[in-house]
């Protein structure tokens, strides 16, 4: 049996010129004890380092996510970085002792996952009367149900970083946006539709994985963890066309059944809520770009506040909410008045529109009064309230 | 000078306000829980009778005082004294009762004067052991009201949830708030 943290890790390298990367062998062979060892052939890696301060780095780690979701990444960055669940960081300049963290996070990391494997693989053998020990967990609410929170450093990692844009500027408007129907959240959100519309459960052969759908209870079934589908969701249709994932080769139709009799007694905690996982589909797609057909010239308003305790924030979401939903503002105002980066805003218009909850209109050509609300607190009382509000989130 | 450092939390017997508050209370709350003896029985073991009270100490000493009103009717008489000084109303909801559109208009309608001054946020629990009437529907309802607030999933026994949906009440009272 191959102990983890006998064996050296085996490491690929992204962003670094040959010499960095011999470097960088030599470093690992010695101050940091051959804990780790650069791998010619990068497909034996188990762990992928990748320069973040490199030429088109986030290229680099997007589509290194992509092929090799199994892969921890190792990012060396000159910037101060928090780790987030799926990367480890090392600041520059790299030390021994900052490397050899580094690779015994990661090792805990492959570690982690090894051991959910074989939990779930012994879960899978063991006979049906011993599998309810686990049912007292289920009384508490499932984690996964529950939102999860992708903070600036998460979402730049797992989603990149994208320059503000003068929405003036028609090259950079045409950047900023994409369409949904090019990638699998367009047929999700069409196989949802459709199971809503007929009210009733579908299976609908989507061109990656079936998707089953529940619409009396608005939930949905699918065979794919959390990394499968944010690297899925990341791949245009016209690529997956002609790759063979997930067993089923792409298909440009839908094609929706009734579903048997075994998706019928589909295990209840195994189904995700239907709007969490559009909402989720639209972030991981959206890249911080605004949907198609959503106008960077139009105001925005928030029909109605989305199910945030449920659903993955991302940052600065109720700040952007709270805005939209008093007050109509286009996206780069929103973003503007709220002095945060524009992608956040577009990442969650494009969630809010994959679930209807946003409406468009022309921009008034009265200017409107710079962010007034009706009655606006006074300032004592807001710091007051932004003091409760940062007891909150602290603790 | 009235100080306005209290958010009241209501709803109806079992919707989970004593629960909400011992989530977010920095000391351990004070309850007023006695056995069920009439109609709430058939809901819970013990019922608040009076309110129920804990504290969330912010740095720098200011206090907030997290109240509860108690759930049966029969105890309306204090709702309007405990919601003096309140920032805001945090209406819970139980799902899995008879009618909870009901719920949601009878708290609306009793405090319709405090939610018209300060501002409102809806927690819907038990939606674990009954996943309908969905969300999209309590907004329905509301609409003809004027009223549009947030309204989330909640487990009450969850701090995140409850945090979460005390930040949406915030945030419904100055937009752009930042902490």
């Amino acid at each position: 049996m191959t102990d983890l943290t006998m064996t050296p890790l085996r490491l690929a390298v992204l962003g670094m010129d040959e010499r960095t990367a011999k470097l960088f062998k030599m470093f690992l062979q010695g101050p940091c004890r051959r804990q780790a060892v650069i791998v010619e052939d990068g497909e034996e890696a188990e762990a992928c380092m990748i320069d973040m301060d490199a030429r088109r780095a986030t290229e680099l780690f997007d589509r290194e996510r992509q092929t090799h979701p199994e892969r921890v990444l190792v990012l060396l960055s000159l910037n101060d970085c928090a780790s987030s669940p799926e990367a480890v960081f090392v600041k520059k300049p790299v030390q021994a002792q900052g490397m050899l963290h580094a690779i015994g996070r990661a090792r805990q990391i492959l570690e982690g996952r090894k051991s959910r494997k074989t939990e779930k693989a012994d879960a899978e053998t063991q006979p049906a009367s011993l599998r309810t020990v686990a049912v007292p967990e289920k009384s508490d609410g499932s984690v996964s149900k529950v939102a999860a929170l992708l903070d600036e450093q998460s979402f730049m990692s797992y989603l990149g970083v994208r320059d503000d844009i003068d929405p003036a500027d028609p090259k950079q408007a045409a950047a900023a946006h994409y369409n949904p129907k090019d990638f699998l959240q367009g047929r999700f959100q069409s196989a949802c539709a459709l199971a809503l519309s007929r009210q009733q459960a579908l299976r609908v052969e989507t061109p990656w994985k079936p998707l089953v759908v529940f619409p009396q209870t608005r939930r949905i079934w699918i065979n794919a963890d959390e990394a499968q589908l944010r690297a899925a969701c990341a791949i245009p249709m016209t690529n997956l066309a002609h790759m063979d994932i997930g067993g089923s080769r792409a298909a440009t139709d839908l094609k929706a059944m009734a579903i048997d009799a075994a998706e019928e007694q589909l295990d209840p905690d195994r189904l995700i809520p239907l709007d969490a996982f559009l909402w989720k589909m639209a972030i991981w797609t959206s890249k911080g770009k605004l949907p198609a057909d959503v106008s960077l010239e139009h105001e925005v308003t928030l029909k109605y506040w989305p199910n945030l305790t449920r659903f993955l924030l991302i940052p600065h979401t109720m700040r952007i909410a709270a805005l939209l939903h008093h007050s109509p503002h286009t996206a780069c105002e929103a973003a503007r008045i709220l002095g945060i980066r524009q992608q956040y805003v577009f990442a969650f218009i494009s969630a809010t529109h994959a679930l209807g909850l946003i409406e468009q209109q022309p921009k008034q050509q009265i200017a409107r009064a710079e962010f007034q609300p009706s009655a606006k607190p006074e300032p004592e009382r807001t710091s007051f309230l932004g003091k409760i509000l940062k007891h909150l989130k602290m603790s | 000078m009235i100080q306005y450092n209290k958010i009241i939390f209501t709803g109806p017997v079992g919707a989970g306000k004593t629960t909400a508050i011992t989530s977010l209370s920095d000391v351990p709350p004070v309850k007023t829980d006695e056995t069920a003896s009439d109609m709430t029985k058939s809901r819970k073991a013990s019922t608040t009778v009076a309110l129920d009270y804990g504290m969330m100490t912010l740095p720098g000493g200011d206090k907030i005082h997290l109240y509860g009103t108690p759930g049966q009717e029969r105890f309306d008489f204090m709702w309007d004294i405990l919601t003096t000084g309140g920032i805001g109303l945090v209406l819970l909801l139980d799902n899995t009762r008879a009618d909870p559109f009901q719920d949601l208009r009878f708290f609306l309608n009793k405090f319709a004067g405090f939610i018209e001054a300060t501002s409102l946020v809806i927690g819907v629990t038990q939606t674990d052991i009954r996943a309908t009437p969905l969300l999209s529907e309590y907004h329905r309802q509301l609409q003809g009201t004027g009223l549009n607030p947030p309204i989330f999933e909640v487990d009450a026994r969850r701090r995140k949830d409850v945090s979460l949906l005390v930040q949406a009440l915030l945030y419904t009272i100055a937009p752009g708030l930042e902490g």
